[in-house]
């Protein structure tokens, strides 16, 4: 399909351009934080959820053609990490419940701009893809110094996002700087174990199966790189 | 180059992995002292008894310190770990490791340490607690209770055993019998310390006991016999006509009554008389049954009766106590009493003849033998007593005089033939027989007056009218005496039964018809000068003094006026075929059995 798409911006193209996002993204991780809260409730000694999924870095990379004078049609990246603990320290040792969790997702992205005056430009965007998720749940106990038990498991899952949003950016010759804003959905799949896909994450004591749940609002600064085609001139 | 630039990007991209950082400290006091501790096992000794197959249950606390495992160490050899989030753990040494011996053993406890650290809160930190024990492993039979002791305790019956040493004790069964065969459960004791208890139906029987223990398995103790004393029944006379009966029951508590009995003489079978609280030990009986021996019964009634006593022939084999007695006061101890008509009457004991004055009921004169000696007869007015010395003399003792004059059989018929009857006439003479042959003697003079040996018949016995001029052999068969020859007279019986000759009239004799009347009759004549209707089987005596008649039926005595024929008096007896006359005579308001027992009319 790619192919296709440049197939077409060949014959009608005008401009190319390449670009980098850096912002910040929230996720409601609904499912895993549930098996925080049973975890926290089971443990034996007094201990805190000292990070629950927060607010994360998240990087983002397209790269696409303007197809129509007011839309373009290309390829996006992102990348996006977050993670929880819970935690006890005390004179007798140690306690960590661990989970970082990472989400790739790539797929397609369209433009359409719907507001353009002199150098200023307005986008809404609308990506959809693939995503790929992972996560580290690591659970760690050391007592006196004597005793380590540590027990790292990994997971997976994968399906299909969608991510609607909009670009404001400001053009300076090929470039353009900007904001942008988007809400990303995901299709909520099993979380499975890496080295074994039948066996599935669970929320202690109900057994209830954890599902992936990226959804959030997405925001940051972008930085595009455009180069502009021979017909149009 | 820009491969390159794009391929840095992913790298830059995967390598901004999320960093978690934030830790939480939680501040904790880890200088706690160590707890006491409280043990709980499940035995009933400091040695722990184990049978096949049961368990250690090991239960200890210590404020709200949470003891998660023990060790278990048989001679100090581990056996075992064992795991509880309740502090009780069940541990079982099996059966196929340990032979039947003495075993040390070692429990330790570990429990947390209370100060809700990580390693607190997951077994890794607290205190242990050791404990030691001996350990006996047993057979069941060996480890059942017995009982030990039965005993009389304070009005009740204590039963004590051995304590039951081993595990998973649910109850005692105290089971009794009276035969080994039908068992009733009489108690049930549900604390495995509690080794006595009382049993609330014994009152003193014979009775076998045995113990049951269920714990898991049925163990069964050796069955063991005890046998006390059920309330005894003592009889004494009280008065002349009254028993008194007194008993003692050495288990009062479990005694609900008694049942006052008088046994049957001629069925099997009892005739109820009274039933008494349990507080009572004595009962006055009245109006018992004179001239027989009395039979009485006393049955204890348990407050709880054991159910193999079913009915009551049972309980009364086993709860019952029966006694003797006579009614009446003790009187002469003697055979043989005469009631003259006069001032005495004459009794005699194994080497003396007493008179006794009945007026002033002391005795008033005695004739002592030191040769074996009978009284053949007294003469109606009791001036003289006639009977046999060393079986070859007659003796004849005069009361008025005090003198004993002896004769020998052969001063009268020149033989040494003994005498079987003789009647003593108020004058002296005598009638005596020897089996076919009669002799009149004057035993005054020393004079055989006559004598008849051409009978063909043995006298029943013999009676003399008051002046020695006719007599009976006890047939209805009368005879007078003329001269030196005994003559019979005609015949008079008209199926009257003879009584005797009637003291105050020589010729007149005294005969009766049971239940119809008796009658004075003149032996020349036939002529009745007196009739009074009786309704009584056997004419006992006459008190003619006191103008009584004695009669007897085989259930009553009665006494009638001589005169006007009345019934003035009577009292109960039992007989199962009617008494023979004499066997009880009245003398001046007083009945005597010659058995030495008198009432007062």
């Amino acid at each position: 399909m790619f192919f296709v798409v440049f197939g077409i911006n060949n014959v009608f193209a005008q401009q190319i351009s390449i670009g980098f996002g850096y912002g910040m993204s929230n996720a409601q991780m609904t499912g895993l934080k549930s098996v925080n809260r049973t975890t926290l409730a089971n443990l034996p000694f007094k201990a805190k959820q000292v990070e629950n999924f927060p607010s994360a870095q998240e990087y983002n990379f397209e790269f696409n053609a303007s197809i129509f004078k007011k839309y373009s049609l290309g390829v996006c990246y992102n990348y996006f990490s977050t993670g929880s603990r819970i935690s006890s320290i005390d004179y007798s040792g140690e306690y960590r419940f661990d989970n970082i969790s990472t989400n790739t997702s790539y797929g397609f992205i369209n433009k359409f701009s719907i507001f353009e005056a002199k150098a200023f430009l307005i986008q809404f965007t609308a990506a959809f893809g693939w995503y790929k998720s992972k996560f580290k749940l690591t659970e760690v106990l050391n007592l006196y110094q004597t005793q380590s038990n540590q027990y790292e498991n990994k997971f997976e899952s994968k399906g299909m996002f969608i991510k609607p949003g909009i670009d404001i950016l400001y053009s300076f010759k090929f470039i353009k700087i900007g904001l942008y804003g988007s809400y990303y959905s995901n299709t909520e799949n099993e979380i499975s174990l890496s080295r074994n896909n039948s066996l599935k994450l669970v929320v202690p004591n109900t057994n209830h199966k954890v599902k992936t749940d990226w959804k959030g609002f997405q925001y940051g600064i972008k930085f595009l790189i455009s180069s502009f085609n021979s017909k149009n001139k | 180059m820009k491969k390159l630039f794009f391929g840095l990007i992913i790298l830059l991209f995967y390598s901004c992995e999320y960093e978690l950082q934030d830790d939480f400290y939680n501040n904790i006091d880890k200088d706690v002292d160590k707890p006491t501790a409280t043990v709980e096992l499940n035995f009933a000794t400091d040695t722990l008894y184990l049978s096949y197959p049961s368990y250690i249950d090991f239960k200890i606390e210590a404020g709200n310190h949470k003891f998660n495992w023990v060790n278990f160490y048989i001679n100090n050899i581990k056996y075992g770990t064992y795991y509880s989030s309740t502090g009780s753990f069940e541990i079982s040494p099996s059966r196929y490791n340990y032979t039947d011996g003495t075993y040390q053993i070692k429990i330790e406890a570990f429990s947390n340490s209370g100060t809700g650290s990580i390693a607190d809160c997951v077994g890794s930190e607290g205190f242990l607690f050791t404990y030691n024990w001996v350990m006996v492993i047993s057979d069941d039979a060996n480890l059942s209770p017995q009982i030990k002791k039965i005993c009389r305790d304070n009005g009740k019956l204590r039963l004590d055993w051995s304590m039951y040493k081993s595990t998973n004790f649910k109850k005692y069964l105290i089971l009794k019998s009276n035969t080994n065969n039908d068992w009733d459960t009489i108690i049930r004791v549900y604390d495995q310390h509690t080794t006595s208890a009382y049993d609330p139906s014994y009152i003193g029987e014979e009775a076998i006991y045995a113990i049951r223990t269920i714990a898991g398995l049925t163990l069964f103790g050796r069955s063991l016999e005890y046998k006390d004393t059920v309330p005894q029944l003592k009889i004494s006379n009280y008065g002349d006509k009254s028993f008194k009966l007194k008993w003692k029951s050495y288990f009062s508590n479990n005694v609900a009554g008694y049942i006052i009995s008088e046994v049957k003489k001629d069925v099997y079978g009892y005739n109820y008389i009274t039933t008494l609280p349990a507080t009572d030990s004595t009962y006055i009986f009245q109006n018992g049954k004179f001239g027989v021996e009395s039979e009485l019964m006393l049955t204890t009634i348990p407050k709880n009766t054991p159910s193999y006593f079913s009915d009551e022939f049972n309980r009364t084999q086993y709860y019952s106590s029966k006694c003797k007695g006579i009614i009446g006061k003790k009187s002469f101890n003697v055979g043989q009493v005469y009631v003259p008509n006069g001032n005495s009457l004459i009794y005699r004991t194994s080497n003396a003849i007493f008179l006794y004055d009945y007026n002033t009921r002391k005795n008033s004169d005695s004739l002592i033998f030191s040769n074996s000696f009978q009284i053949g007869s007294v003469s109606p007015d009791g001036n003289y007593i006639l009977g046999v010395e060393n079986s070859t003399n007659f003796f004849v003792y005069n009361v008025s005089t005090k003198t004993k004059k002896n004769v020998s059989f052969s001063d009268i018929t020149g033989s040494l033939n003994y005498y079987y009857f003789m009647a003593m006439a108020n004058t002296g003479v005598a009638v005596l027989c020897t089996t076919k042959n009669y002799y009149v003697y004057d035993f005054v003079n020393n004079n055989l007056i006559a004598s008849r040996t051409d009978f063909d018949y043995w006298a029943l016995y013999l009676t003399i009218s008051a002046d020695g001029k006719y007599f009976s052999n006890g047939y209805n068969y009368f005879f007078k005496i003329e001269g030196n020859a005994i003559v019979q007279l005609p015949d008079i019986t008209n199926n009257l039964y003879y009584y005797n000759f009637n003291p105050c009239n020589p010729e007149e004799v005294i005969e009766y018809t049971p239940n119809g009347s008796i009658q004075f009759i003149n032996i020349l004549d036939r002529s009745v000068s007196k009739s009074i209707p009786i309704s009584c089987d056997v004419i006992q005596n006459i008190d003619f003094k006191a103008g009584k008649i004695l009669g007897s039926t085989k259930s009553e005595f009665k006494v009638y006026d001589l005169n006007s024929g009345s019934l003035l008096w009577s009292y109960p007896t039992f007989s199962q075929t009617n008494f023979v006359s004499y066997q009880f005579q009245l003398c001046k308001d007083v009945i005597y059995w010659y058995e030495g027992y008198l009432i007062y009319l």
